[in-house]
């Protein structure tokens, strides 16, 4: 009698054992023992204690505690690989890491979290963790002086690197200044051929001078400027700049029928402008970019009369 | 008053009147308004220079009189026509594109004059034509006086000059005491009658010009009363004294500004529809509102230009254009008439306005800090970080530019507080542009820098005085020389100036064209900050 037994328990088990992993599968927030003993009622509670003990040694499954139950729940079998012969308090803080997604977590968050007192030991932690590539530090656009853990092969998000604008955590202004510059010589291209070829008629050629910003990305796509993968919203931020600058102007075009994505029917259109007026006539003069004006009198220490801005200009 | 101003129309008085009369035109700014004695008493001038100084200055219509209730005469300066001042090579300009050579000169003449007769101005301006001509030795027929008399209507009837508003007189009806106000603006632009021609003295009334001169005597020594003249008489019977309207010069100025705007914006083509529709609404609406009348499309079409006539669906695109972009120059208000549009005047000036500004932070900050100012002009209250992200640019760079700006008054700090305590942890710091302030900030710069550029001009000719006289006494010797046809001494009275002064000469008066010019760019630019400043800060005034 014994021997069929012998031969019928490891089945058992591993169909257990199968079962137990496949109701995890189902709610990956965890199961309670309830959960199981319902799921297979013919297991007695020896069974089910042994192959829950087998999954959690094998790394298969974890344990996790919600109010007085114990929930058992799935471990991803990546990351039980990866933290293989880890000890404990690495498997916590890694554990912690890879919550936190691609935002990634700051050191006292994790302290907090991991309940780790010692700095010490979380610093070697965190060390040990980055030299077998398990996770990086990536430096926050926030504060620069800000370091946030996320798991190595995670791209950090937009919030934590600022966007295609930022390398390394620096702004790249002269990435900006050269798309702003290629984006203003798009614009007065368009305005120079709807000027060639409407030259009499104004309103069709003040039409024509207007681009989208899908027109302006595809032209610089094209280009090869840029080595990120820029979105139509990263070229409104540019085009915005352009008006900023003056040099553009912003209108709006009703497309006819509403976008899919956003819902609205009218799409922006830029077009190139120049300046209203010409260089006022107040900086044409040294007072007008001169740097003491206020102190500037007629007797004073500062004077016309003696001024050496007003003499290098007139002597040119 | 700022001290800047006082000081810049110190200048400008002091460069044409001469010092008295400047001191006495600072004094009566700075004490807004007093009577002959305090003048005397303050200025350290005898009664009779303070006298000669008011006559001058009541000329230029730069001060007038009213009398109190105690019964003294009190003198007023206003400070802003002495400003006009700079503004006269524009006045005469402006009067010879619209009229020609003859305008030109009758404008000039008057603005010499500041209060003369028709008569004589008319005579002076016919011979210095026909001087002109006689020394181009054109064989052109000499110019009547008609000719102009003709002129100096169509500038009445275009209101570029207007008669001087009469004096009061005392009780005794011997002197005058005060100019009186203008009730009725039209009879400023009656046009000019016979009388106003008159300029022969014994036939109406003896001795007219002197007895202006006299009747404003009078009026200074009003106290005294030791005059017996009928100023009546003098007012009702004599030729009236005329004065050029600033006002409608600087409307027209304006126009020239907006339609220069135009002609950038969209193009020269538009610019001209932009003209006549200035011309059309001229004659129709308050020069002083915010708006146009509206004109119908019909009446724009009809009133272009001949050689300039645009076909209708030409016309058509460029009003579109006008209206739906160009910063809203012009505003469909209606269908009727194919059409109908209003002009946007305050609009078009505050664009130009702020187009002004921002060239002044693009030369003063660069073009990174014209991005902050401009995102703060578009988005009114905004933090700090916020302006760097919307201006893209590296924090630390912008951060030193805003905060240059802010010390330099460009733009304003506006703090909020979540708590009563004003903690600076939770407070919002919000930069924003006050339109009104920067504009004023900058006028005042203006003032300064036209008064430097008068004092620096004074000294340059000053420093150099010895050897601009040698130049002109070595050109009256020459042109005396060539008159008598002694051409082997002119060689040598040339020689007398050496290359080294000759280059000084030309150095100077290179300096001398540069900084004039100046002063005349920098009137420009407070035309235009002036312009804005008085459509927000005043509501519309009676017509004038």
């Amino acid at each position: 009698m014994a021997a069929p037994i012998v031969k019928q328990e490891p089945s058992e088990d591993v169909d257990i054992e199968a079962k137990i992993i496949e109701l995890c599968g189902q709610n990956p927030k965890g199961i309670s023992d309830d959960v199981i003993k319902q799921a297979i009622p013919q297991s007695d509670i020896q069974q089910r204690v042994i192959a829950v003990n087998r999954l959690l040694s094998t790394n298969r499954l974890e344990l996790l505690k919600s109010g007085t139950k114990i929930l058992y729940r799935l471990k991803d079998p990546d990351s039980a690989n990866q933290v293989k012969g880890a000890d404990t308090e690495e498997k916590v803080v890694f554990q912690i890491i890879k919550d936190s997604q691609n935002k990634g977590i700051w050191t006292r968050d994790i302290r907090i979290k991991s309940n780790l007192k010692n700095i010490q030991v979380l610093n070697k932690i965190l060390k040990n963790l980055e030299s077998k590539k398990l996770i990086k530090a990536v430096k926050s656009v926030n504060a620069s002086k800000k370091k946030v853990y996320m798991l190595y092969n995670l791209e950090p998000d937009q919030s934590v690197t600022g966007g295609p604008w930022y390398s390394a955590s620096e702004f790249e202004s002269e990435f900006v200044e050269i798309l702003n510059a290629q984006a203003h010589k798009f614009l007065q291209q368009r305005a120079l051929d709807a000027n060639k070829v409407y030259p009499e008629e104004p309103w069709t050629r003040l039409q024509a001078s207007y681009a989208t910003a899908d027109d302006v990305l595809k032209y610089i796509t094209n280009l090869g400027i840029s080595k990120v993968n820029l979105t139509v919203k990263d070229m409104e931020a540019i085009l915005d700049t352009l008006i900023f600058d003056g040099k553009a102007e912003l209108s709006a075009r009703t497309t006819g029928t509403a976008s899919q994505t956003t819902g609205d029917s009218s799409v922006k259109i830029y077009r190139a402008v120049r300046p209203l007026t010409d260089t006022s006539g107040f900086v044409r003069t040294p007072c007008g970019v001169c740097p003491v004006i206020t102190r500037c009198t007629l007797d004073g220490l500062i004077s016309p009369k003696t001024c050496i801005y007003l003499k290098d200009w007139l002597e040119f | 008053m700022s001290r800047v101003n006082t000081e810049l129309c110190y200048q400008i008085v002091k460069e044409y009147y001469g010092e008295i009369v400047a001191n006495v035109a600072s004094f009566l700014i700075r004490s807004k308004s007093s009577s002959l004695g305090v003048i005397v008493q303050r200025t350290c001038y005898d009664s009779k220079q303070v006298k000669q100084a008011l006559l001058t200055l009541i000329k230029q219509n730069i001060v007038t009189f009213s009398q109190t209730k105690s019964g003294s005469i009190e003198y007023t300066a206003k400070p802003e026509a002495i400003l006009w001042i700079l503004r006269f090579p524009n006045y005469i300009h402006c009067a010879k594109t619209l009229f020609g050579d003859a305008a030109e000169l009758l404008v000039e003449e008057l603005l010499l004059q500041g209060q003369t007769d028709l008569g004589s101005a008319v005579v002076k301006t016919t011979n210095k034509l026909n001087e002109s001509l006689r020394s181009s030795g054109s064989n052109l027929p000499e110019i009547s006086q008609s000719l102009i008399r003709d002129k100096a209507v169509l500038l009445v009837k275009a209101r570029l000059i207007r008669r001087c508003e009469d004096v009061i007189l005392g009780k005794s009806g011997q002197f005058g005491v005060a100019v009186s106000e203008v009730t009725e603006p039209e009879q400023l632009f009656l046009l000019p009658t016979a009388i106003d021609f008159e300029t022969s003295p014994g036939l109406k009334r003896p001795a007219s010009d002197n007895m202006e001169s006299k009747a404003k005597r009078i009026k200074l020594e009003a106290g005294e009363a030791n005059e017996q003249e009928e100023n009546k008489v003098h007012k009702s019977q004599g030729p009236g004294y005329w004065r050029v309207n600033v006002y409608q010069f600087h409307h027209h100025f304006r126009d020239q500004v907006i339609i220069a705007a135009v002609a950038k914006n969209i193009d020269q083509r538009a610019s001209e529809v932009m003209r006549t529709m200035l011309r059309l609404s001229e004659t129709r609406s308050n020069p002083l509102s915010l708006e146009s009348e509206p004109l119908s499309f019909t009446e724009i079409s009809n009133a272009m230009p001949k050689d300039k006539i645009l076909q209708k669906n030409m016309l058509d695109q460029y009003l579109k254009c006008l209206s739906d972009n160009c910063y809203n120059f012009v505003t469909k208000v209606g269908e009727s008439g194919g059409g109908l549009y209003q002009i946007n005047i305050f609009k078009a000036i505050k664009a130009i306005c702020v187009s002004h500004i921002e060239t002044i932070v693009l030369e003063r900050f660069g073009s990174k800090a014209l991005r902050m100012f401009r995102v703060l002009l578009t988005d009114k209250q905004v933090e700090q970080k916020q302006v760097e992200e919307r201006a893209m640019l590296p924090p630390k760079e912008a951060k030193e530019l805003l905060y240059k700006m802010f010390a330099e008054n460009f733009i304003t700090l506006t703090e909020l507080s979540k708590t009563p305590d004003h903690a600076p942890t939770r407070t919002f710091y919000f930069f924003n542009v006050s339109l009104i302030q920067v504009s004023r900030m900058i006028l005042e710069r203006c003032y300064q820098a036209i008064s430097n550029m008068m004092v620096r001009r004074q000294k340059c000719l000053s420093e150099n005085k010895r050897l601009l006289d040698k130049q002109d006494r070595v050109e009256a010797i020459i042109a005396s020389l060539d008159a008598e046809g002694a051409i082997e001494q002119k060689e040598e009275v040339e020689q007398m100036v050496t290359p080294s002064e000759k280059a000084q000469l030309k150095k100077i008066s290179d300096a001398a064209k540069t900084l004039e010019l100046s002063e005349i760019q920098l009137d420009q630019t407070i035309f235009i900050l002036e312009t804005y400043l008085s459509y927000t800060l005043h509501p519309p005034e009676v017509k004038k």
